[in-house]
This record gives structure tokens, C-alpha cells and sequence, in this order.
């Protein structure tokens, strides 16, 4: 077994091309989370490999540029069943226990979010990660929902538009793209408002600049941009 | 002026503000209705084909997919296919995923037919055919003349003569693209449409399935941005799957297929030869115009010479315009249509022409401006207004273009970039007369008022502006007005599309026709209620009171007149395109043409090692007679600005000139500028109100003309560097070879 590098990031981290690789689908009514799908196969061996892979920084002093090799421990595969229904999963959006039934691991945050929470605040512009519009938080970091999946948001708090209004009254942030008239459509909206909360937690009086910076993301068609960014400026005053 | 107590006001907010910042604008997609099956459809891969045959059964014993439906029961598909990612077969399952691994399953047998992709081999005399035009490619050819070019040109000191263009080719995409969910009960069709026309979209599903208005319902509430042709056509496979399944199916265009199938910008090219005496004077003008269709043998590229042909006095012109189709994705309308294209050429000969006549180019324009006094030189009518030479002055003004101005190339930053700025602008053919509008408000027994409105919201504003016009004409406080249904087919009246910069003031003028129709009934109610009682002609209204003319102390409270007539309902019909008041010689009653002004001005700088532009400033100007919405059109006005940075420097549409497919059918790929691109900081805008003498309240559209001018930005790239870039959009490498250094 060779060395595992130390790298700054998080070596746990599995990319969604090798989780459905090589993890494979779950069959049957188990519960559906990041860590109970590697453990919830059964039949068959665990299977190792070895993949090359290009480090940029190790504590070990390894050369930028220069390779290491690691070992990927994948659970068992199981066969994989084009089933309609695989799972239940448990998601807590919005301070809220959600029990849902029916999903696949394939479906991404988005989908599960407006399709099985009944949540549409959170919109849907490109599905691949390019716009900005499904932004949601997760664990206090604002992600694309559409690059998420839902099982990997087991066991994390999200926030969605719908969770910056109180009992119906707008925030102060909402009430600030109220007043600047931060939306057209408003499509893109709902993204725009998560990105920005997650500025404010931070930075509550931000320059534009740390807000165009946190909204880099965000596309906006309508070209409302210079008011969605005021909006920002003056929300969390 | 007159003194509005409504229209205009500063600090008068969106009606819609509270559903967009909490997420619950309820767009086509989000509607739940139980379960749904969504949909997806199979892209055709070649540029042009025939459909042999299909075979969905792989597809079909995929667990989880429940129809497909083909040309053979899509009301509006062919067999054959004209470009590369033309729809072939829609197919409804439990799910998205679903749907995908469906159509990776399905098999189409196709006769791949030989395709014309590029406009230059399209207008060959042994062209193939695109298959959509008999006998050639070419779809539509204009000549407009009048006087003598030859002879006007012949008169010239100085004449031009350019090949210019292509003008940017762009898929303006709606951060929402089309969205359709469909459901029939009982031989009726509910549709949830992503649309700026929802009237047009009922009358679409009565024709295309055959069924009669009353079967049919149309709910269109929030849609995600809306710029003309932008959304690809889904409704119809939607329907025709809800009707084969007997379900709710949702079919939303994901984003590709949204490039692709959703009518883009067309590029245009020109030949334009303009002659001027020493003095300046325009003397002749012949322009021809090529455009790039695409699939679409309707596409509106007709009027690309309307900035050219109506902004500036001359009689002796000719404009020539073809318009070619190819086998590429349809073209369609974007806002503003031919102008921002056609100004983006016209102005690159007219820069030119200043040069040569040692003229400033500002200077060069404003001599030959068309004033109030001629008449319009394409429809033949006087303008209800001109503004144009306004609009160029604060355009130029806002941005410090007397002091700023200088030769091209001749000014150097202290980083070594080149220093350009430039002034464009013409009088817009859009936001003028659109019939075919009604409009119904009604007040409720506390004296507040409903408006219920037969269009979408897209987001401009129009919706609020419509509750200006009443609030206005009724004499009630702006916060008394509210939007009510709107967007529902069954239960509104035609409020017309959202489109061609009509809906603020034409369907707005059948708001300001119910509000006065309403007006009535109050008066008529409210002159009762005095003692002694009144006529209704001795009352006048305002901040929500009745009151006598001649004290206004004595009033009712417009709570007080609807409680006593809880029954008012006003309705209106948009009103026609004549003078409602003279204008110079010409009496109330004469036919017009409404022309709004804009204008754009951009100061740049100029990396001459890398051929990047930045927009150090850009100053939009537009006259659109009178501000109603005030906020709104203030940020259209901003936004116009968003959208010439994107047409002049970022979106591009490309298309692969062997396969004629899209490579770069992504937001990423066919760039939008985002936050960090966009200089936020720099932009200024000047609205002028110059009193249309046709529009409600002298106001005329704005959605247009505020994006027509990114030709500004290329003619400051030409006053930096001292070369022409003369097609768009201005990437750096077309810059860094227009320097010769690529």
C-alpha cells in the first residue's frame, strides 16, 4: 500500500463521476445517505485500486507537477437496476425535517428540493452548473443545487429563499432588493439572495467589489446586475 | 409640464416585488398539480434530414417511461428536418433522468439529405436547397428607393464606400427557457407556458389541435426574462403528450436544446455607400443588406435599414435588403430586431465619412438629423415626436465626450492602452402603435382597484406601469391600484404580446380607455352623493378623492363613492396611432409614426498586445416621451447597457460550418457577462421625456431602444486604435487582426 498524501483538501471527497461509477446504486429500501450507500451493499468483494493522480501541494514535499499514487477503496458493486423508486432520504431544508420517498441517487439537490420538498423558490437555468440560478447554502457555503446531489446533502443544513423570511415577513436583504428594485424577472433572483446571504453572514457591510466578487457566479440575463449588486451593498445594513 | 400626481413618481415600487424576493413567482415549471411526468426531446443531429423511421421500443420498456410522441402526432412537425438539433421525438417519463437515458435509447433511421450551411454558398446560383424556400435560398428581398441614389451620390465631395459586417449573431437566452406543463380534462387543454404572449400561445393550441377558444386555457404568471424569439418552442409536443398520456406532462427545454431550438439573433452584412458635400451634408445613400435567416423564412431582418434610412435627411437613397436562409438554427426576434445590427453597420461608414471630411463625428451626425418638422421618410407621416438631436447631446454630455474627443488613435494611456470614445444613435422604429389591446379593471366596494391584465410579466415592469396609467387617469393614490390576475386566457382579455416595446404604452392605452371608462361611473356615483348634487363634469379626483372643481374642500373618498357603487367595472380598447394633439401644422386626427430616440455612448481603452477592450464608460440615452414606471425604466435603461456590453463584446453564436450544429449552445461557451466582467460602477443614463403627441400620457415604448446602440463601443474602438473592426462581436482576436496581428 503506498503512501497516501497529506493534501490540503479533504481526501474524502468523491467527485460525482466516481461516485456513480464506481459505488454503484443501492437496491431496495435502505436509507440513502453519503455514507450509508458505501456501506449498504451487500454480496460481492471489496474491491481496491490504484489511480494515479497529479498532486499540487503535499506536506510530504512532494514537487508541484509531480505524481503520486493513491489507493481508491470502492464498496462492492451491485448490479445496477434502472428501478423507478430506490430510496428513502432524509433532508433538512430550512431548519425543517423533510421524509421523502422515492429517490434515486442521481437526483440532484434542485430536482429533490423543488420536485419532492415542493420548494420552487429555488429556480432551475441551466442544470449544469453555469448560471447560478438554483444557488442554495449548504453547511453555510452557497452551492449550484443542480451540482449537489441528494443524497450527498443528507445530514446538512439547507437553506433555501424560502427560509429568509419569518413567519411571512421579508428580511432585511429581501427588502433591500424590494426597494433598489434588485430583480426583472426575479428568475434569477432566489440565487442571487442565497450568494448574498452568505456574503453578509461574513460581512454584513461589503464593498462592491466583495460583492461582485460573491455574486461571480450568478448570471443575470436580464442585465439587472448593477441593482442586484446594490441591493447586496445596502442588505445587510 | 403637466403635474402627475402618479406617473413618473421616484420611490413607486414593483406590484410583484414581495413574490420575486421570496422565490414565489410561479413560472410554468412550478406548477404542481399531483404527479406529473416530465418530458424531453430527441435532438435530429444532421443540418438536413428525412425521418425514415423510429423505433422508441428500447425506450418505451425502460422502466419509468410512459410516451413518446414524433412528427406523426406533433401538430407542426415534419418528417423532414432543416438544421442540426431540430426536435424529432418528445418523450414523457417519471422523471428527468429517465427521460434522458430514453432518448439515448431510441433509434431514428434518417436519410441525411445535402445541407447548405454558410449564406455565401446558400445564394449560389447551384446552391442545394435549404428545402423551405422553392427554387432558392433566398426568402425575401426588399428595395426601397427613393429619388435618385446615383444622381445624390454624384452631387458627394466625399463618398464611402464599405463591405462591411457580419453583426453579431447571439442566442439571448432567458435565464428561463421554454417551460410548458399540460394537462387535459375532459377534451380541455390547461397549459402553463413560459411566453411573452399568452393570448397567442391560446390561439396556438385552438389551432394546432383544433379546438375551439373555449376549450382551451392559458396560465402564463412569472417567466424568467423574455427578449423576443428567445424560447424554444415546447407547448405544442407538451400538449400532445399530456393528450396521449392523459397526464400532467411538463416538458422544460433544458439548456441546449434552449440554444439550439429557440429563435437567435441573425447576423447581418452591408455594402453602404454614403457621398457628403465638404460641408457635411449627406447628399446620397445606397445600402444593401444580407441577412442569415437560418430556418426561419419569417425572420423579421427587413427593417435592418431603419436607423440608416429614417435617422438622417436624405432623399435621394436606395436600401436593399436579402434575406438568405440556411440550414441552421431558426433566427428570430431579439430586441430591437435588425436595429442594434443595423446601426452597428451603418455607423462604421458614417465614422468614416466624418473622418474624411475632417469632421468631428458627433458633429457630422447632428448636421444631418431629421427634425420634427420633416416627414417621416419611410411611412410618409409626421412624428409624433423627435428627439433625436436630445438624445445625442445628453448621450454625449453624460459621458464628457467635448472634452474627452479627440482624432483616432491619437490618444495613449499612461498603461500604454489606447484611449477611444464615441457617440451613436438613430430614431427607433419600435414602441409605436400596436392595435388589438384590451384591458378590464374593476373596483372593489372599499375604493381600491384591480387591474386584470391578459399578458405575462417578463419582468420589465409593465404590469406596474399599467397600475401608473390607472391609478393616474382614475385620480387614485398609487398604493389603491393593485395587479390582479393576469396572464390567465380564460378569464382576462387580450392584452396583446409583450413585445416590439408595445406593452407599457399600447396595452397601457387600454388601461388608460378602462380607467377612463371606470371614471365615469365614479363621477356619475360621486355627483350624486353631493348635497346639493353635482354634475360629473363640476368633479375632478385625486390621491383617491373626488372632489369639486371649484372647492375642493367638499370631496368623497373614493371608498366612499365604491360603497355606494360597488359595482364598477371599467373596460378599454388601445386607442389608434393618430395626433391626439396638434403637432407644428398638423391637426389632432393625423395618422403618425411614434419614433423613440436613443442613443449610446461608450469611452474605452484599447490593449493593442492582447486586443481587449474595457468599457471605461457608457452613457445610454433614450427619449420615450414620458417615464411612467419610473423605477423600471430607469433600470431598463441600466440594463440596456448590460445588454450592448454583451452584444458588442461577448455573446456569440457558432455554428460548426460542416455539420451546422451549435458548439457553443451554453451560458459559458456563448458568453454572458457576469459581475466581475460588467463595470457596474460606470454606467449613466439620460431619459428624456419628449412628449409623444400619439402615446398615453405622450409616453412610447422603451424595451428597445435601449439596447440598440453597441455599435457605440465599436466606433470607440476605432477612435483608440485608428482601425476598423467591422464585424461584431468586438473579441479580442478580431481586434488584435484588424491591427494586423493575427
Amino acid at each position: 500500500m503506498s503512501e497516501e498524501p497529506k493534501r490540503e483538501e479533504d481526501s474524502s471527497q468523491i467527485s460525482r463521476r466516481e461516485f456513480l461509477k464506481d459505488a454503484g446504486l443501492v437496491v431496495g429500501g435502505a436509507t440513502i445517505g453519503s455514507i450509508a450507500i458505501l456501506s449498504a451493499c451487500s454480496g460481492g468483494a471489496e474491491t481496491t485500486k490504484t489511480v494515479t493522480q497529479t498532486v499540487t501541494k503535499t506536506a510530504t514535499g512532494t514537487a508541484p507537477g509531480g505524481t503520486t499514487t493513491v489507493t481508491v477503496t470502492s464498496p462492492p458493486v451491485t448490479k445496477v437496476v434502472e428501478a423507478a423508486a430506490t430510496g428513502t432520504l432524509e433532508l433538512t431544508v430550512n431548519k425543517r425535517k423533510y421524509s421523502l420517498a422515492a429517490i434515486k441517487p442521481e437526483y440532484t439537490l434542485a430536482y429533490v428540493l423543488r420536485e419532492k420538498c415542493m420548494l420552487p423558490g429555488t429556480k432551475i437555468g441551466c442544470n449544469r452548473g453555469e448560471c447560478g440560478t438554483c444557488t442554495v447554502i449548504v453547511d453555510g457555503r452557497n452551492v449550484y443545487s443542480c451540482l449537489v446531489l441528494a443524497v450527498e446533502a443528507a445530514g446538512k443544513d439547507i437553506q433555501t429563499v424560502e427560509g429568509l423570511a419569518t413567519n411571512g415577513q421579508i428580511n432585511k436583504l429581501q427588502q433591500s432588493f424590494v426597494n433598489n428594485r434588485g430583480f426583472q424577472c426575479g428568475y434569477c433572483t432566489p440565487g442571487f439572495l442565497m450568494s448574498a446571504t452568505v456574503l453578509l453572514q461574513k460581512k454584513p457591510k461589503p464593498t462592491m467589489d466583495e460583492v461582485r466578487e460573491a455574486v461571480s457566479g450568478n448570471l443575470c440575463p436580464c442585465g439587472n446586475m448593477v441593482r442586484n449588486v446594490k441591493s447586496i451593498v445596502e442588505g445587510g445594513a | 409640464m403637466a403635474d402627475y400626481a402618479v406617473l413618473g413618481k421616484p420611490g413607486q415600487l414593483d406590484k410583484q416585488a414581495a413574490e420575486v424576493v421570496t422565490g414565489q413567482i410561479e413560472c410554468a415549471d412550478d406548477v404542481y398539480l399531483g404527479q406529473r411526468l416530465f418530458a424531453r426531446i430527441l435532438e435530429c443531429p444532421h443540418a438536413k434530414a428525412k425521418v425514415k423511421s423510429i423505433d422508441v421500443s428500447a425506450a418505451m420498456a425502460l422502466e419509468g417511461v410512459v410516451a413518446t410522441v414524433d412528427h406523426t402526432e406533433v401538430p407542426g412537425w415534419t418528417a423532414e428536418k432543416y438544421y442540426a438539433g431540430a426536435p424529432v421525438v418528445a418523450v414523457a417519463a417519471v422523471d428527468e433522468d429517465t427521460c434522458y437515458r430514453a432518448l439515448r435509447l431510441i433509434k431514428v433511421d434518417y436519410e441525411v439529405l445535402p445541407a447548405v450551411i454558410s449564406p455565401d454558398e446558400a445564394m449560389k446560383p447551384n446552391a442545394p436547397l435549404v428545402g423551405l424556400w422553392p427554387d432558392n435560398n433566398m426568402h425575401v428581398r426588399t428595395d426601397l428607393k427613393r429619388g435618385d441614389a446615383d444622381a445624390g451620390l454624384a452631387k458627394a465631395d466625399v463618398v464611402v464606400d464599405e463591405a462591411l459586417g457580419w453583426s453579431t449573431p447571439h442566442q439571448h437566452s432567458p435565464i428561463e427557457g421554454g417551460n410548458c406543463t399540460a394537462w387535459w380534462i375532459g377534451g380541455h387543454l390547461y397549459a402553463w407556458v413560459s411566453t411573452q404572449n399568452p393570448h397567442g400561445e391560446h390561439s396556438g393550441f385552438a389551432g394546432s389541435f383544433k379546438l375551439k377558444h373555449n376549450m382551451v386555457s392559458v396560465y402564463t404568471h412569472g417567466n424568467g426574462g423574455g427578449f423576443g424569439g428567445g424560447r424554444a418552442p415546447v407547448q405544442i409536443p407538451a400538449a400532445a403528450l399530456a393528450k396521449k398520456t392523459g397526464k400532467v406532462v411538463a416538458l422544460h427545454s433544458d439548456r441546449q436544446y434552449q440554444f439550439i431550438n429557440a429563435a437567435h439573433q441573425f447576423p447581418l452584412r452591408a455594402q453602404i455607400k454614403i457621398g457628403a458635400k465638404k460641408d457635411g451634408t449627406i447628399t446620397g445613400i445606397k445600402a444593401e443588406y444580407w441577412g442569415d435567416s437560418g430556418t426561419n423564412v419569417g425572420t423579421p431582418l427587413t427593417d435592418c435599414h431603419l436607423p440608416l434610412s429614417v435617422t438622417f435627411k436624405c432623399p435621394d437613397a436606395s436600401f436593399k435588403v436579402n434575406g438568405i436562409i440556411t440550414n441552421t438554427q431558426p433566427t428570430g426576434y431579439y430586441r430591437c430586431v435588425a436595429h442594434p445590427g443595423g446601426a452597428f453597420l451603418m455607423n462604421i461608414p458614417l465614422d468614416k465619412l466624418a473622418v474624411k471630411l475632417g469632421m468631428d463625428p458627433l458633429e457630422f451626425r447632428l448636421k444631418n438629423l431629421v427634425t420634427l418638422a420633416d416627414k417621416d421618410q419611410l411611412s410618409g407621416n409626421p412624428n409624433s415626436f423627435n428627439g433625436i438631436k436630445e438624445t445625442l447631446q445628453a448621450a454625449a454630455d453624460k459621458i464628457g465626450y467635448a472634452a474627452k474627443k479627440h482624432a483616432p488613435g491619437a490618444k495613449t494611456l499612461p498603461d500604454g492602452r489606447k484611449h477611444g470614445i464615441a457617440v451613436t444613435g438613430h430614431l427607433d422604429g419600435h414602441g409605436g402603435y400596436s392595435p388589438g389591446r384590451a384591458a378590464i379593471i374593476t373596483l372593489r366596494p372599499d375604493g381600491t382597484c384591480y387591474i386584470n391584465a391578459g399578458i405575462s410579466r417578463t419582468g420589465c415592469g409593465t404590469n406596474t406601469a399599467h397600475c401608473h396609467f390607472v391609478a393616474e387617469t382614475l385620480g387614485m393614490k398609487y398604493e389603491d391600484v393593485n395587479t390582479g390576475v393576469y396572464g390567465d386566457t380564460s378569464s382576462t382579455a387580450n392584452g396583446g404580446m409583450q413585445a416590439g416595446s408595445t406593452n407599457t404604452t399600447q396595452t397601457g392605452a387600454a388601461f388608460v380607455m378602462a380607467a377612463k371608462d371606470a371614471r365615469v361611473q365614479v363621477m356619475e356615483t360621486a355627483a350624486a352623493m353631493f348635497t346639493p348634487p353635482v354634475k360629473p363634469e363640476d368633479l375632478d379626483a385625486r390621491d383617491s378623492k373626488v372632489f369639486l372643481k371649484s372647492d375642493p374642500t367638499k370631496s368623497k373618498t373614493y371608498a366612499e363613492v365604491c360603497a355606494k357603487n360597488g359595482l364598477i367595472i371599467g373596460r378599454g380598447v388601445g386607442w389608434n396611432a393618430v395626433l391626439q394633439r396638434p403637432v407644428l401644422d398638423w391637426p389632432v386626427g393625423t395618422s403618425c409614426t411614434q419614433r423613440p430616440a436613443c442613443a449610446g455612448a461608450a469611452e474605452v481603452a484599447v490593449d493593442t498586445d492582447t486586443g481587449e477592450i474595457e468599457i471605461l464608460n457608457y452613457a445610454n440615452a433614450v427619449d420615450i416621451g414620458r417615464i411612467v414606471f419610473n423605477q423600471g425604466m430607469y433600470s431598463q435603461a441600466e440594463g440596456g447597457i448590460e445588454h450592448m456590453i454583451a452584444q458588442g463584446m461577448y455573446w456569440d453564436y457558432v455554428i460548426d460550418a460542416t455539420t451546422g450544429m451549435v458548439l457553443n449552445p451554453c451560458f459559458l461557451e456563448h458568453r454572458f457577462p457576469g459581475a466581475l466582467d460588467l463595470p457596474l460602477d460606470k454606467y449613466s443614463v439620460s431619459i428624456l421625456e419628449g412628449d409623444s403627441a400619439v402615446g398615453p400620457y405622450g409616453a412610447t415604448g422603451a424595451g428597445e431602444p435601449v439596447v440598440a446602440n453597441y455599435s457605440a463601443i465599436a466606433c470607440a474602438v476605432y477612435n483608440a486604435i485608428g482601425v476598423w473592426v467591422t464585424e461584431s462581436p468586438l473579441h479580442p482576436w478580431r481586434v488584435l487582426k484588424a491591427l494586423g496581428k493575427a
